[in-house]
């Protein structure tokens, strides 16, 4: 076995040139399908990464915007509570608040985006200082707020304590308990969530600014995973009940989320993988191209090993095992092209998508790299082997 | 005496031993004789020359003889063992164990040294690496090559070459040394050369058969057969 590979490695480089056109072309369509499946990879880690932000047991309900009954969809104190009350699986339901305003802090006044938390699931950037809100502070519809990481730039630019100063919103006085840190920027990061610049705990907004009003979003948490998807339709069925039945609503979750993000990236990722799957057709054809060539160029020699003793398996195995160097070296170098490329591509622009890092699989890519490799050794190699096999050793012989 | 199962006593057979065999060759509706029906024997330890003009069917005979080629009609006997039947590799084992080839253009592989050249029928004999290069460096030894063991064929003179080709054919101790035009390609003091290292092989038990048009050459052989428009025509005893 040895003896074979060295015998074809020493023809490889024989032909140095033409060697390397074959592994190139081979590597091309390696790296290329390589490529996309770390993207593919890091794709999905990201978004997954991104939703993990959103919890699994919470979805979102909104009135339909498109509809003409909107204002009357909107919901009240009493559907929310109705919804926490009867509804099977919730456990919590919280109002979603937000409004423009100006923010004073000192002789600071900054035009920002004033909300409400509900908990701390729903504050998903982690804290840089300070605290999050505690249960007693809902309870008590305390006058506190946590700053992001915006608010507090643009608000104390000088960097000075601001934990335990006041912000005022309006005729309002906050506390200011925790600030943020820089949130991931990225576009799956904003889609998933939105976090307000001043947040307030829910208690202290629907006391201080939603008495009588409707609310126009909620947040509802189940018990349990399992009840997330029957909750969201008797969530629905029992508004619509309220309401006469002639509105609707739309739910949002982290699985749907991730069905929209993924479907986008699954018709990408199937382009691409074409590309990659013709080029890695174009590069088979190749080397089975010149696994003929090599062999039209050694016919005499195979005539003499033939007259010497070789049987058709001897002749055959010598020209799979070039075959297979052939397609390993392309396959390899594909592997460590599209994995470095996908690397590169995954840090410098994935990252700012998604705001998430994952880690290049690279023994994924290298099983991938084997795989292929195997595959067109055997489906451009055999026929080319199988030729040489059957030479006629007295024709071969003849051959000049 | 021809006959090897007579007094029902166990004898070694015959080398080679042919029987009415012809050979058709089909050039598409066209059938070509190129041999009507040859007759003859080698016994162990003898040295044949097949002589006969080109066209003569001598070329045939000799692919017959060196199992690359199957006969059309009648039988093939070599070293006890029926080939006419047999399939290629059944026939490239043969080859393996039973004829040693030397060729008029040596046919060495040009990228390999000697060593490696000698080393390749045992190879695919599947006899392992240490004992394939004992074995082909005493082939080496025996033709008097040991010192150009690592030498490519391209680095040897024609002789050298043809001495090569010689140790590769004897290496995997074969019946018989098939030799075809093997002074051919040689000036005649190299032809002188190789030609004393068959009388010597010869001498010392090898079986050869050699085919010439030169008669000259087949001079040095014990027995000289003919071959003209695909029959024996003439089989000259020989001092």
């Amino acid at each position: 076995m040895i003896d074979y590979l060295l015998e074809s490695l020493a023809v490889l480089r024989a032909n140095g040139i033409r060697t390397f056109l074959a592994i190139l072309g081979l590597s091309i369509g390696v790296a290329a399908i390589v490529s996309v499946q770390i993207l593919g990879y890091a794709m999905s880690g990201a978004v997954s990464g991104s939703l993990n932000m959103l919890s699994n047991r919470m979805f979102l309900i909104q009135p339909n915007s498109q509809q003409s009954n909107y204002r009357t969809a909107g919901m009240t104190q009493r559907d929310l509570a109705a919804v926490r009350n009867t509804v099977p699986g919730v456990r919590e339901v919280y109002p979603l608040f937000f409004r423009q305003g100006i923010v004073r802090l000192g002789h600071r006044r900054i035009r920002l985006m004033l909300g409400d938390v509900g908990n701390a699931q729903s504050l998903t950037t982690p804290l840089a200082a300070g605290r999050y809100f505690t249960r007693t502070d809902l309870q008590e519809r305390a006058r506190i707020a946590i700053l992001s990481h915006n608010a507090e730039k643009r608000l104390n630019p000088n960097g000075a304590e601001i934990i335990g100063q006041s912000v005022r919103a309006g005729a309002h006085t906050y506390r200011v308990v925790g600030i943020l840190q820089k949130p991931a920027t990225g576009i799956i990061s904003s889609f998933v969530h939105f976090t307000p610049d001043v947040a307030i705990p829910y208690t202290t907004a629907v006391r201080q600014y939603m008495q009588g009003a409707k609310y126009y979003g909620a947040a509802v948490l189940v018990h349990h995973v399992a009840e997330l998807n029957h909750a969201e339709v008797q969530t629905i069925r029992l508004l619509k009940a309220r309401k006469g039945g002639k509105v609707s609503y739309e739910t949002f979750d982290r699985k749907q989320a991730a069905q929209q993000l993924g479907s986008v990236f699954g018709v990408l990722s199937v382009v691409v993988s074409l590309i990659g799957g013709i080029s890695l057709l174009v590069a088979g054809i190749g080397i089975m191209n010149i696994l003929l060539v090599s062999i039209a160029e050694r016919t005499r020699e195979i005539g003499i090993r033939k007259a010497i003793g070789a049987k058709r398996s001897q002749i055959m195995l010598q020209f799979l095992i070039e075959a297979a160097l052939l397609a390993f070296g392309g396959s390899l170098l594909g592997c460590i092209i599209g994995g470095t490329l996908g690397a590169w591509i995954n840090a410098a622009y994935i990252i700012k998508i998604s705001g998430v890092i994952v880690p290049v699989p690279w023994l994924g890519a290298l099983e991938l790299a084997v795989i292929f490799a195997t595959i067109v050794t055997l489906a451009f190699g055999t026929y080319p082997a199988l030729r040489a096999s059957r030479l006629n050793p007295i024709e071969a012989l003849r051959y000049e | 005496m021809n006959n090897p199962s007579n007094n029902g006593v166990t004898r070694t057979p015959p080398a080679i031993d042919l029987r009415d065999v012809t050979k058709t060759y089909h050039l598409g509706s066209l059938e070509v004789p190129a041999l009507r029906g040859v007759s003859f024997t080698v016994e162990r330890g003898e040295y044949i020359a097949i002589m006969g003009p080109s066209g003569s069917g001598k070329s045939t005979l000799m692919n017959l003889i060196g199992c690359l080629d199957r006969v059309t009609g009648g039988t093939y006997v070599l070293d006890g063992i029926d080939v006419a039947n047999l399939d290629d590799n059944q026939l490239a084992e043969i080859r393996l164990r039973k004829i040693g080839f030397v060729f008029q253009g040596f046919n060495l592989l040009a990228r390999t040294d000697a060593l490696k050249n000698v080393c390749l029928p045992l190879f695919y004999a599947g006899v392992p690496a240490a004992e394939r290069r004992r074995k082909a460096l005493a082939a080496l030894a025996e033709v008097g090559l040991e010192d150009r063991a690592h030498h490519k064929p391209t680095e040897l003179s024609g002789g050298q070459q043809q001495r090569a080709a010689i140790a590769r054919a004897l290496v995997n101790d074969p019946t018989v040394l098939l030799a075809d035009e093997p002074t051919g390609n040689l000036d005649s003091k190299t032809s002188e050369d190789v030609l004393a290292l068959f009388a010597r092989l010869h001498e010392s038990g090898r079986t050869i058969v050699m085919v010439t048009h030169d008669a000259e050459v087949a001079r040095h052989a014990g027995r000289i057969v003919r071959v003209r428009d695909g029959l024996l025509v003439e089989e000259a005893l020989h001092a």
